[in-house]
């Protein structure tokens, strides 16, 4: 296979290492965390030193240069595409919902449904999980902010792109 | 060069012309709208180039590198606007904890916090609108697309080894 392919599909090496890798920790240390943290770097340097190792090759120097930011950026794609993927299991309703429906035999009442996912057992999961990864804690009754810093940044990042994709009567 | 050039451009045009006809009618349902406007966008641009002689010469690697490059991103940007749509809870707390500095919150301001910014019905609507569930005289039932998806996340949950959440 000539360089140009193996610069082409770095990004295909590296997702794959990201998920071979993901899986092996997940399974062995049963971490979900870690697994997902591993897999990405592990990942990234595959696709890294695959692009490096057939970046001689390329014509110019614009095109030697112009190829990182393409690789990275399809790595940083695939790779969010992914995590994505493992953490609607982990916190999205909707998936949660129709996992549960698999389950039943026939229709189920909406007002059992909104009773189950009620907003008290929302948001009693989601301080376990920011607990547990250690983004808040509890002390005398209230609950603080530690580390949850990165967010924060994505929860302002989402208020400003709704401002500019959304119209404003939505 | 050209082919960050090109995938730029088929990105900035498809997002730009999202800007314009969200403002003009904004889709029942979203995602999918992206998805489209952003496979379709490309396809024009590239008749047109070929059609008034603008296209430059391209290897088919340089070709696939594109695709690698602008499908991703086009499927990270709808999963990213998916978090436009709904408020996330998550999100939700941690800014309302990061209001509050080091006073903190208790568990009933949080709670309350939470009840006036999320829509859970709007949630099953959603999902009723993407085909996935069916509601009928008050009963939710699942539709065949939808256990389509529930089981593709029921093997993925066993294959990861990840908890039931939610």
């Amino acid at each position: 296979m000539s360089s140009a392919w193996l610069t082409t599909l770095a990004p295909i090496t590296g997702i794959v290492v990201n998920a071979a890798l993901q899986l092996l920790v997940a399974h062995t240390m049963r971490r979900t965390g870690l697994a997902i943290i591993i897999g990405f770097v592990g990942g990234l340097a595959a696709t890294l030193i695959q692009t490096a190792s057939n970046i001689s090759q390329a014509t110019t120097l614009a095109d030697a240069i112009a190829v990182w930011p393409v690789v990275v950026l399809s790595y940083l794609g695939l790779s969010y595409n992914y995590w994505v993927f493992i953490n609607l299991n982990i916190t999205s309703l909707r998936i949660r919902t129709l996992r549960d429906l698999l389950h039943q035999s026939q229709g189920v009442p909406l007002s059992q449904l909104t009773a189950q996912y009620s907003v008290e057992e929302m948001l009693d999961r989601r301080l376990e999980r920011l607990e547990h990864g250690k983004q808040i804690a509890y002390a005398d009754g209230r609950w603080q902010l530690v580390s949850g810093r990165v967010l924060l940044l994505l929860h302002r990042t989402l208020g400003v792109m709704r401002a500019i994709v959304l119209p404003a009567s939505k | 060069m050209a082919v960050l050039v090109i995938a730029a451009l088929f990105f900035a045009t498809s997002f730009l012309l999202q800007l314009v006809l969200w403002r003009i009618r904004l889709p029942k349902t979203q995602v999918l709208a992206i998805l489209l406007l952003y496979l379709f966008v490309p396809i024009v641009i590239t008749i047109a180039a070929y059609a008034f002689g603008f296209a430059p010469h391209l290897s088919a690697a340089e070709i696939v590198r594109i695709c690698v490059v602008y499908v991703p991103v086009t499927l990270a940007y709808s999963a990213f606007y998916a978090a436009l749509e709904l408020s996330s809870p998550t999100l939700l707390i941690i800014s309302r904890l990061a209001g509050s500095k080091e006073a903190g919150c208790e568990r009933a301001e949080l709670l309350e916090h939470l009840r006036t910014k999320l829509e859970i019905a709007y949630r099953f609507e959603l999902l009723e609108n993407s085909g996935l569930i069916r509601m009928t005289d008050g009963l939710v039932e699942i539709t065949p697309r939808g256990r389509f998806y529930g089981e593709v996340f029921e093997y993925a949950s066993r294959v990861f080894g990840l908890q039931k959440g939610g």
